[in-house]
């Protein structure tokens, strides 16, 4: 996917200045929020759900490497072939020799983001094979030459008009304003793609270290379809989704949805363990699983950030974050959005190149409160912050000189209980001064930029602490 | 646990989310049942798992072309991809989340629960569990190997017909996999 996070605030900006967006990312967060609440009380006790789930990751990132070995070995014992591919270009260096060397034409596809991340499908076409988005919303915005707006539902974000329109174009249907219809349309064009594509890719939301299976979660059944039809399954993985046992992946299977849509399960879960059997009538013929690093390596060996790598991928971070919802997907410029894309995308792309994702958030702690592998989101993003602040990593900032006073003062004034009486008895007079009816609805210079948004409240007139001195001596 | 309470249980979380739920009291009833379901929908033909179980119901029914899983894979592809029907029973059945699980293997593919717009799933109550992780914890003391072939290789959890929300939020059923999903208990 192109990289557009050095412009974030250009891309906030767009995102603001469409009220249709807001609307159509709040109405799937606020649905998915209360889905969540609801779905996750029913269960006995989540919190020790989570805890429990929290300790498998910590435990097998912890030791990735050796569940990986497992993982590989248990996949090859079920007649599956498997791949480590350092980044982007060394995956879709396999991919594409598997496809050369069975004459593929045709690739359908399943959600997968890692593809995303290296641009899988662009390089496929350049190499004259078609890849077909399967998944509806995928295949919406990749007809519509777009980017995902949200993780689950990437094109939220369009409204049915814009997708018959699309439909219209691409499709040739009838223009119609039914939901249904325009369903009905892609389900009938894309079952043809399922029959005659030579090969399917999936993405993986679970690999299950010691039988060697991938699992994969969905609703529609696009991902049933593209690793059952074409003769060739390709599964393609961030190596951070290994888990040890199928016991594990039971916890996980109990809180995944319910994280993510409320639902208790989705409609289909598939466990995927080797290629069709001799004896089996359908099923693809050859499994192969990609299992990719693209910069989690490095990741994993940062000790203070290696629990960005536990996300499970639900996006019950994105559903309860103000800055999401106020802004959605696309402002964030890559792959991932939200809180954990805030997260992992300067880790991913260089702390330089998205040193503006780890300010798009308030710390207000919504998504540490709502992860179900309790990543301490909050507590990532001010550690990118400090590392952004001290200028590591090829990072460099320009100190605005409004900005230094400030903090110069506020630092020199919180060291000295004169000076910070001095100023909070300053900032009393002044406030009240220049307040009108109790708001300040302008401040000059640079401090506009607090007025233009929001009203200034005057200081109390007489400071808590004078009051307490007052209540204490009766 | 009383299998008629997990019964009951599946009936509705499988109803709430948009299953058909059906008791019968015998194979007569059932295969009388679908009989009447195809003849509704005017289906002329079906595909079906070659099981024991599910052909013991199947036999009974008349006047409709039928394929059968045991058939070549070219041909089995094509009737699953003109057929309105798949007919198969299960392996387990999760009451507390209304979820039909479906291993995969000789006789029993995975197309027949996927591509025909109506699923049929017939089945016994000796099938119903109460929650997932009873499968899983089935296999706590297996070899690895033994692991490996329970699992099958594709191991499916069925809960509800096909659905998506991607245009506008508005809950659609029937995407890709089956519109309509019919179980059937004998």
């Amino acid at each position: 996917m192109e990289i557009r996070t050095k412009n974030f605030n250009q891309n906030v900006n767009v995102a603001l200045a469409m009220p249709t967006l807001k609307k159509a990312i709040r109405k799937a967060t606020t649905r998915f929020n209360i889905l969540r609440k609801q779905s996750l009380a029913q269960l006995e006790d989540v919190d020790g759900l989570r805890n429990r789930v929290k300790k498998i990751k910590e435990d097998t990132i912890n030791n990735l490497e050796y569940y990986l070995e497992i993982l590989k070995k248990s996949v090859q014992s079920t007649g599956g072939k498997v791949y480590r591919a350092k980044d982007g270009k060394e995956a879709s260096e396999i991919i594409t020799k598997i496809a050369i060397d069975n004459g593929v034409n045709k690739i359908v596809k399943g959600k997968s983001m890692v593809s995303e991340e290296i641009n899988l499908n662009e390089v496929m076409i350049k190499k004259g094979i078609d890849v077909i988005e399967t998944d509806l919303g995928e295949y919406i915005i990749q007809l519509a030459g777009e980017t995902p707006s949200h993780i689950i539902v990437p094109a939220v974000h369009k409204t049915r008009g814009d997708v018959s329109n699309l439909f219209v174009e691409k499709l040739g249907i009838e223009k119609t304003d039914e939901v249904e219809k325009l369903t009905a349309a892609a389900r009938k064009a894309l079952r043809k793609e399922f029959c005659n594509a030579d090969m399917g890719i999936s993405g993986v939301n679970f690999a299950v270290a010691e039988t060697g299976s991938i699992v994969i979660v969905e609703n529609e059944g696009n991902g049933r379809l593209s690793t059952t039809m074409p003769k060739i399954h390709i599964a393609l993985m961030g190596m951070e989704k290994v888990i040890p046992t199928l016991e594990d992946l039971a916890l996980f299977l109990k809180i995944l949805a319910r994280s993510a849509t409320g639902q208790k399960m989705t409609s289909y879960v598939s466990i995927i363990t080797g290629p069709r059997k001799e004896d089996e009538t359908d099923g693809p013929e050859q499994f192969h699983l990609v299992i990719i690093d693209n910069g989690r390596s490095k990741i994993l060996a940062d000790k203070d950030m290696k629990e960005s790598l536990y996300c499970i991928r639900c996006g019950a971070c994105l559903n309860v974050c103000p800055v999401f919802n106020n802004i959605g997907g696309h402002a964030y410029g890559w792959v991932y959005p939200g809180p954990i894309g805030s997260v992992i995308t300067p880790q991913f792309l260089g702390l330089e190149t998205a040193k503006m994702l780890p300010y798009a958030s308030t710390l207000c702690g919504a998504c540490y409160e709502v992860c179900p592998v309790r990543i301490q989101i909050p507590r990532l993003l001010l550690k990118l912050r400090n590392r952004i602040s001290e200028q590591t990593d090829g990072v460099k900032i320009k100190r605005e000189f409004a900005e230094r006073i400030v903090m110069n003062l506020w630092m020199k004034s919180l060291r000295s209980k004169f000076l910070y009486e001095l100023l909070s008895s300053f900032g009393a007079f002044i406030t009240n001064l220049i307040a009108k009816n109790g708001k300040i609805k302008s401040l000059p210079f640079v401090l506009s930029r607090w007025t233009d948004e929001r009203d200034f409240p005057p200081f109390a007139k007489k400071s808590f602490r004078k009051r307490w001195e007052e209540v204490k001596n009766g | 646990m009383d299998k008629d309470i997990l019964i009951n249980e599946f009936g509705r979380e499988f109803t709430a989310i948009g299953g058909v739920f059906v008791k019968t009291k015998g194979e007569e009833e059932a295969v009388s049942y679908i009989q009447n379901l195809l003849k509704e929908r005017n289906v002329d033909n079906y595909i079906v798992w070659n099981e024991p179980f599910v052909n013991e119901i199947t036999r009974g029914l008349k006047d409709i072309k039928v394929t059968d899983a045991l058939t070549n894979v070219k041909e089995w592809r094509n009737a699953t991809i003109n057929s309105d029907v798949g007919i198969t029973t299960a392996d387990y059945m999760i009451s507390n989340t209304g979820t039909i699980v479906l291993k995969t293997g000789k006789g029993k593919p995975r197309l027949a629960s996927l591509l025909p717009p109506l699923h049929i799933c017939v089945v016994d109550k000796n099938k119903f569990i109460s929650d997932i992780s009873e499968i899983f914890e089935s296999t706590r003391n297996m070899s690895t190997e033994s692991k490996i072939e329970f699992l099958t290789t594709c191991l499916t959890f069925i809960t509800g017909p096909s659905r998506t929300a991607d245009i506008e939020m508005t809950l659609t059923i029937g995407v890709h996999g089956p519109k309509e999903i019919h179980v059937v208990i004998v």
